[in-house]
């Protein structure tokens, strides 16, 4: 076979919203091994000005109009590519907010890894969004995924936070090999890497099950399912997340949980609503039952659970779920849902786990339901934070949440899966539970070690020998949390845009239409 | 498919064939167990230290290190070849490469690779 690769000068024009982090990604490298440790916390600066450099790429190539192929057809910049890494960014842009506050508690020394393994993993996931290729796509998936790993495992003595990382390596890498697979059975059924090229292919031959390129064909399928539903935590393949979110360290679970699952649902899109788009009926089914299980036994999981970062690990599922609902459509419409859902869930997740994020600089363990009693009298602003990113994912109306959940189940209803918006609305409004339940706490159990009750419990624990550490943990939480600088603008953000994206949607799910297709 | 089946017969022979002759040799061989036949083999000399023990793994570090250079060689021989072919194009994504893999090096020497001890 004789390929004939050309480059033009036009292809370089769409890497925009790449260059800028890979040039930062370069520099944090250079300026933390030629820098004294002490400057060394400035390198979070580089890191959010090549997040926002990337962010003013994604405009210009927004504005830009033309070709959106670019590469021979290895990478795109359509609209759906810039929608998904406008809402990764956003979410790195935030994560690195948080995380100068964790990185000081934690003692971390390797500052400079730290910050070129999180650029790392965006550039990843960027690519990932703007992938036209089974290539690129894989490309993108390492790329995500590799720092992620190593990240996972970023807090030094920890042994939970190995346990995470160890954990994610092994069955992350084992999806990657399914994911491999099912590439190269589509390749080998359809004769092409790139995504326009299979779509062109299943237009033009006749799908049958048992002959011709079929059997391979459905098998690759398949294997991309699996490979994908794994990257965004659906059930069955789900049972990586709680483990792996819950000793990751948390401004890494924040971008994980919101970044990594926009990229996945983005190339989910691209591969089955649209390249895959003329053989529906062989997919939709599947997807259809990963959705139901998903949304019920992920609000299922995430009621009983105690642990807060546990909790939101499996509502994760359970907005996967809901998400896989706008896949399982296969329409327009239902990508536009998946869009819509995907931006406000950046925010409102990415929130969440920068309050707890806040929480644990008092308590050095995880954030246990137990430790937020009273916080709206100790932290009134943090609680009030809380409480909006909770409502919000709890799809409470007047909190973007709802708008996400609102396009995704009206997109189901009308495509005629009306038992997909029922099983989605009813295990959503089940879901209300174990949210509101955070919220009782913060607002209506009083906190311990202050009221004349827990005075006696606190002398009650060391009365039974409880260790002194123990008493000393109920009086640190009686106290106001200080909020790092960084943390306290990224949690701003993150309310400001779940209120405002509550209460005026309209900007949000047109843009969503748009990189969808529709008008 | 047909044209196979004697594939199939052949492979199940053969895995047949040595299944077979494992429990032939298990049941019909003398055991005389002792403890020189039991530890694992380690060429013919009794083991001096226990083997699960730490041990400095800075050969890894040469190893990795060896992959910057490795990766590098092998996308300059096939350039070698085509440079004509590929052009200013060519030789520009080169030097990017180059200059990245070059940050490795440069990162690594900082962290103290290079230094033994």
């Amino acid at each position: 076979m004789n390929f004939i690769y050309t480059v033009s000068n036009a292809d370089w024009g769409h890497l925009l919203a790449l260059a800028p982090l890979v040039v930062t990604t370069a520099l944090t490298m250079l300026i933390d091994i030629f820098l004294p440790a002490k400057a060394r916390s400035a390198l979070v600066a580089v890191a959010l000005a090549g997040v926002a450099g990337s962010g003013a790429g994604v405009y210009m190539l927004y504005q830009s109009s033309g070709n959106v192929l670019a590469f021979n057809g290895m990478i795109t910049t359509d609209h759906l590519a810039l929608f998904g890494s406008v809402i990764i960014l956003v979410t790195t842009f935030l994560s690195l907010l948080i995380a100068p506050g964790y990185i000081e508690r934690q003692g971390v020394a390797q500052q400079g890894e730290y910050y070129t393994l999180v650029q790392l993993a965006a550039l990843g996931m960027l690519l990932l969004t703007s992938a036209a290729s089974l290539m690129t796509i894989f490309l993108g998936i390492e790329l995500l995924s590799l720092p992620l790993y190593i990240l996972c495992a970023f807090s030094p003595g920890q042994t939970k936070a190995y346990e995470s990382g160890m954990k994610y390596f092994m069955l992350s890498a084992f999806a990657s090999g399914f994911l491999l697979y099912g590439m190269a059975l589509t390749y080998g059924a359809t004769g092409t890497t790139q995504l326009a090229g299979i779509q062109n292919f299943l237009a033009n031959h006749q799908f049958t099950l048992t002959s011709g390129f079929g059997p391979y064909f459905i098998m690759g399928m398949a294997l991309l399912i699996i490979g994908l539903s794994f990257k965004v935590s659906a059930i069955p393949f789900h049972a990586w997340t709680p483990d792996v979110y819950e000793g990751a360290p948390t401004p890494i679970t924040a971008m994980m949980a919101s970044g990594t699952k926009t990229a996945a649902f983005v190339v989910f899109i691209r591969l089955f609503t649209e390249t895959f788009g003329s053989v529906t009926a062989e997919w939709q089914g599947i997807i259809w039952a990963l959705a139901i299980i998903t949304t019920i036994g992920g609000n299922i999981l995430a009621a009983t659970q105690t642990n807060v970062k546990r909790m939101l690990a499996y509502s994760g599922v359970a907005h996967a779920g809901y998400m896989l609902i706008g896949v399982a459509v296969a329409n327009s419409l239902g990508t536009a849902g998946v869009l819509t859902y995907l931006a406000v869930y950046a925010l409102m997740n990415t929130g969440a786990f920068g309050v707890l994020s806040a929480l644990e600089q008092q308590i050095d363990t995880n954030v246990g339901l137990d430790d937020l009693r009273g916080l709206a009298s100790r932290s009134p602003l943090l609680a009030a934070a809380m409480a909006i990113f909770l409502f919000a994912l709890a799809g409470i109306p007047g909190a973007a949440g709802f708008i996400g959940k609102y396009t995704v189940f009206y997109a189901a209803a009308v495509s005629g899966h009306i038992e997909l918006t029922i099983i989605g609305v009813l295990a959503s409004a089940a879901g209300f539970f174990y949210y509101l339940r955070v919220i009782w706490m913060m607002y209506f159990v009083p906190p311990a070690g202050s009221s004349a009750e827990s005075e006696s419990l606190h002398a009650e624990i060391i009365s039974a020998g409880g260790s002194a550490a123990a008493a000393k943990v109920s009086i640190a939480t009686a106290a106001a949390v200080a909020l790092p600088v960084g943390a306290t603008i990224a949690l701003f953000i993150a309310a400001v845009g779940v209120i405002g994206f509550g209460i005026a949607p309209a900007e949000i799910i047109q843009l969503a239409r748009n990189a969808a297709g529709l008008p | 498919m047909a044209s196979f089946t004697p594939l199939l017969i052949l492979m199940g022979l053969t895995l047949a064939f040595a299944v077979l002759v494992t429990i032939i040799t298990f049941i019909l061989g003398p055991k005389k167990p002792n403890a020189a036949k039991l530890s694992p083999y380690e060429c013919g000399i009794e083991e001096i230290d226990p083997p699960k023990q730490r041990f400095p793994i800075k050969y890894l570090v040469t190893g990795m290190l060896f992959i910057v250079f490795d990766i590098e060689a092998a996308s300059m021989l096939p350039f070698a070849d085509l440079m004509r072919r590929l052009g200013s194009l060519g030789f520009y994504e080169l030097v990017i490469f180059i200059a990245v893999l070059m940050l490795a090096l440069v990162y690594v020497w900082r962290k103290g690779a290079f230094s033994w001890e």
